[in-house]
């Protein structure tokens, strides 16, 4: 079963989005997300918050950028790429799929990510992510945070769903 | 009336006037197979634009008559202008490489296993197309698809464009070459 628990559309942009009371009877979340920023850049850099919290975040990614080799890169954030940037083409969103299974569980939590950017231009971005929250507490708020002191722009949507 | 399941206590409701019905958030639309004398595209019409999203699944073979895989291609509402983009990050089992193509006149999605392949190998796609009957953004579609032969194949993350603010009334795929073959599938579905 898939049901939509909340959407959010940007109406002016917003530094970060946040999804909080989060209903707790699910097996998974799954957040759905269309977005473009004003970073001067073809895709999004950002990041997540859960609970209110951007620590205790590890990730490791597998991408392209629409030329040349694949690359794989890790770290130690919750950072996303989160859709397209200010010189991707006009009005084009990416479209990011995050999911969370497991997210009332008291253990860690495993998070896998679908990234792409897309431009009509050689330069855009295909990523898978997976991420570790290593931190027992349920998922009760998610929060989506534009890079630095940039936005998420007007016409962003934002989907989180629940999987019985 | 409503029935409850004693033991998993599902609660299942009816279709009759007055109960709530199923809304559930994944409806399926239109599946399509290709018959025997094969399909140079597949085609889904007048799609109801009460959904948030869509997703497209299938099975796909062409009947390109030698070894290896054709690409399968989609385009919006008719659309044959060059009007499209697509990116991709492709791996073959020991290295991974990325290309784009630019104002192209569609956006490839999948791949199709041709008719000297690997006998009854089809090659699975899906993509989600979001805020599909939105008029102000251009159209982003992201696919997860793939093509294993038996000793050869690929595996693939691909994005593509429709620059057009216009709702998506209509999507038609078709392979790079020749015909879809027989068995070939094709499902759409409304996420709401």
């Amino acid at each position: 079963m898939l049901k939509l628990i909340k959407t959010t559309v940007l109406t002016s942009a917003a530094a970060s989005v946040t999804i909080d009371s989060i209903p707790q009877e699910f097996k998974s979340l799954k957040l759905v997300i269309s977005a473009r920023s004003n970073l001067a850049n073809v895709w999004a850099n950002g990041s997540l918050s859960l609970n209110g919290s951007s620590a205790n975040g590890t990730f490791r990614n597998l991408f392209g950028m629409g030329s040349g080799s694949g690359y794989s890169s890790s770290g130690s954030t919750l950072g996303v790429n989160l859709g397209t940037g200010a010189s991707a083409t006009a009005n084009t969103f990416g479209s990011v799929e995050i999911q969370f299974p497991n997210y009332a569980s008291p253990a860690n939590k495993p998070i896998s990510i679908d990234i792409v950017s897309e431009n009509n231009g050689t330069d855009s971005l295909q990523m898978f992510n997976a991420m570790l929250w290593s931190n027992t507490s349920a998922i009760t708020s998610i929060t989506l945070n534009a890079d630095s002191t940039n936005s998420l722009l007007a016409g962003s949507t934002f989907y989180l769903y629940g999987i019985g | 009336m409503a029935a409850v399941s004693l033991n998993n206590k599902t609660l299942t409701r009816s279709l009759l006037a007055g109960n709530p019905g199923f809304l559930t958030g994944f409806e399926h639309l239109q599946s399509v197979t290709v018959g025997s004398l094969g399909a140079s595209s597949v085609s889904f019409t007048e799609i109801p634009q009460n959904y948030r999203h869509l997703q497209v699944r299938g099975v796909v073979r062409s009947t390109t008559a030698s070894a290896g895989q054709d690409y399968m291609y989609v385009r919006c509402n008719g659309d044959a202008g060059s009007t499209y983009s697509w990116h991709e990050l492709v791996g073959d089992g020991a290295s991974a490489s990325s290309s784009a193509g630019t104002s192209a006149s569609f956006m490839r999605v999948g791949y199709a296993p041709r008719a000297s392949a690997l006998a009854n190998a089809f090659s699975p796609f899906v993509f989600d197309l979001l805020d599909y009957s939105n008029t102000v953004k251009n159209k982003t579609l992201r696919t997860l698809t793939g093509s294993d032969l038996n000793g050869s194949g690929y595996v693939a993350e691909r994005s593509g464009a429709w620059y057009s603010t216009a709702a998506v009334s209509g999507l038609t795929l078709y392979p790079e070459a020749n015909l879809f073959a027989a068995n070939s599938t094709f499902s759409l579905y409304g996420i709401r």
